[in-house]
């Protein structure tokens, strides 16, 4: 996927107002994990929502497999990219597998029964997701991590190339986080998705991305590998905090924050 | 499993308060009277329960099947479990408009439903663009719907001080008592209402999938603005079919769709037509109740409705409603 110039505001009429996202130019690796980080409001969601068209830019525009993302009808883009958002909400008396068959539904004509290849690829997703013993289980009555865990496998049904997840980590304890971004490694590794997300947490990104995405201010400010783009002067830069920067043999590299450097 | 004793549960009740509307009243016959009389047409009791009784029963159900199904669809399209025609101005907005042509054209009976259905449209349409601010949020709608509501039900209501010629039809228009139906206005409200029963049924996935959130609907693949306008649309063609014949009755579709949820759940695959069956179970009872217990006074069917319907939905509530989230 790439993005050509793109440039995209909440309130395009009023001038005063700062771009969400200011000429972006950037293009997402094939097969590779790449992690959009940058602070609060910096337009890692927006970015993101452009990839998926929520949003449509002023100017530019993301483009997927050479044609332009909004020349894709609704139904053709859900079967090149399935996105995760940060927060979702189903009915309470909402199964796992019944959840995770809307996954199918891009594939599917709206009236005919699944076909095999629809129950195949529900089968797959439960599997990859380590849910096939809860299939008939309450979506509403899970805890937090198994919850993410779900809609994921509702996007990985759509058996898409391309999976977005918008800080798919947030809500989760420690635990969670990292049995989360193992499972997405292990998508991208084993089944070779491209993955596009945001998260919060550098040393996750650093450690679980092979490129990041850098937002400030609505503009893309770095990109590439973590080894080169994070570095003590660039995350005092973006983020205005002392950090310093080390390796380890077991860890590899690492970001520990000191402080804000205003005495207190 | 359960949702099928939940079906032929009500099915059955239907049919048992089906028989027993039309063999009770001023005039009572045995079943097998009836049975017989429809068929052979010689007894002249029952001539006058088909001509009289019957198109009154049927009006009943089709009235509260539309209500109620254009509840569940209203609910979804606006993800607002407090949307219902009666509620956010569709019903009075119908009524007002449809008094209104009565009084001015009252040859054009016919086109009632269709007057009607402008009414109905003209208040969602204000109702949705006046809630509209950069999305959709449940709470503007129903503030909105209310304010709506309440300058339609007030317009209607002024006719009925005017004092005309006119204030016979008003009254059908915005009262809602089933008495002196024909056969001519279960054909009107029939092809209508059957026409929006059978297009609710095709909107199905599309309820569905709205019942995630917009922007999971739309990375499925749903065109959602799309939908949601042809769902809205249907909603409004069953409420203003049903308000133009049978009158407002308001609640209904609030309380059956909450009522349907609870017994079978949110898919609305089984949601919509459980809907459709206990709505017209629920209006046909109550418009039997309220024509035989203080007979020869007659009691609207909305009013038998609401102390029904109201205290019962408490119930299931305090029961079940835990589980359900409500």
């Amino acid at each position: 996927m790439e993005l050509n110039r793109t440039t995209f505001s909440f309130h395009p009429k009023d001038s005063r107002q700062a771009y969400a996202l200011n000429d972006v130019t950037l293009s997402v690796g094939k097969g590779r994990i790449t992690t959009i980080i940058g602070p609060n409001g910096s337009g890692k969601s927006t970015l993101l929502g452009i990839m998926a068209r929520h949003y449509l830019p002023q100017s530019g525009g993301a483009a997927l497999d050479g044609k332009a993302i909004a020349q894709y009808t609704p139904r053709e883009l859900a079967r090149k990219l399935a996105i995760v958002h940060q927060q979702n909400e189903a009915p309470a008396d909402m199964t796992v597998e019944k959840l995770i068959a809307f996954g199918r539904l891009p594939h599917r004509k709206m009236w005919l029964p699944g076909t095999e290849e629809d129950e195949a690829a529900v089968a797959w997703a439960l599997e990859q997701t380590d849910l096939s013993g809860e299939r008939t289980k309450r979506v509403s009555e899970m805890s937090g991590g198994e919850r993410q865990r779900v809609w994921i496998a509702m996007a990985l049904a759509q058996r898409t190339p391309i999976l977005l997840l918008d800080e798919p980590t947030t809500f989760l304890d420690m635990y969670h986080q990292f049995e989360l971004l193992e499972l997405i490694r292990r998508l991208n590794r084993e089944h070779g998705l491209t993955i596009v997300m945001v998260l919060h947490d550098l040393n996750q990104a650093i450690r679980y991305s092979d490129d990041l995405l850098v937002m400030k201010e609505g503009k893309l400010v770095l990109q590439g590998h973590p080894q080169s783009v994070v570095t003590e002067r660039s995350v005092k830069e973006i983020y205005g905090i002392d950090v310093v920067i080390r390796s380890d043999d077991r860890t590899g590299m690492y970001m520990v924050p000191i402080g804000t450097g205003v005495t207190v | 499993m359960k949702k099928w004793i939940s079906f032929v549960c009500i099915i059955a009740l239907l049919l048992g308060v089906i028989v027993w509307s039309m063999t009770t009243g001023s005039i009572k016959v045995g079943l097998l009277d009836l049975i017989q009389g429809l068929i052979k047409g010689n007894n002249e009791e029952v001539a006058v329960i088909r001509d009289l009784r019957m198109p009154r029963i049927i009006v009943a159900l089709l009235t509260g099947a539309s209500l109620a199904v254009s509840g569940a669809l209203l609910q979804s399209v606006m993800r607002n479990p407090l949307a219902d025609a009666g509620v956010i101005g569709i019903s009075s907005g119908a009524g007002f408009i449809s008094v209104l042509m009565v009084t001015l054209f009252p040859a054009m009976f016919f086109w009632m439903p269709m007057f009607s259905f402008a009414g109905g449209a003209l208040a969602f349409f204000l109702v949705y663009s006046l809630s509209w601010r950069a999305g959709l949020s449940p709470m503007r709608i129903l503030l909105v719907g209310v304010a709506v509501n309440a300058t339609f039900t007030g317009l209607g209501q002024s006719f009925n001080y005017r004092g005309s010629y006119a204030v016979t039809s008003v009254n059908q228009a915005i009262g809602s008592i089933f008495t002196m139906k024909t056969w001519t206005d279960v054909q009107i409200l029939g092809i209508y209402s059957v026409i929006g029963l059978l297009l609710s049924l095709l909107v199905i996935p599309w309820c569905n999938m709205l019942s995630l959130q917009d922007k999971t609907a739309g990375s499925l693949g749903l065109r959602v603005a799309r939908a949601r306008i042809i769902i809205s649309i249907i909603a409004v063609l069953l409420a203003s079919a049903a308000t133009a014949v049978g009158g407002l009755i308001a609640f209904v579709g609030l309380l059956i769709p909450h009522i349907a949820r609870l017994l079978i759940g949110s898919d609305h695959k089984a949601l919509i037509p459980f809907s459709a069956l206990a709505g017209a179970l629920l209006i046909l009872a109550a418009d039997t109740i309220g024509r035989t217990v203080l007979a020869p006074t007659e009691i609207p069917a909305s009013i038998i409705m609401a102390v029904i319907g109201g205290p019962f939905l408490v119930f299931m509530l305090r029961k079940r409603g835990r589980e359900y989230g409500a």
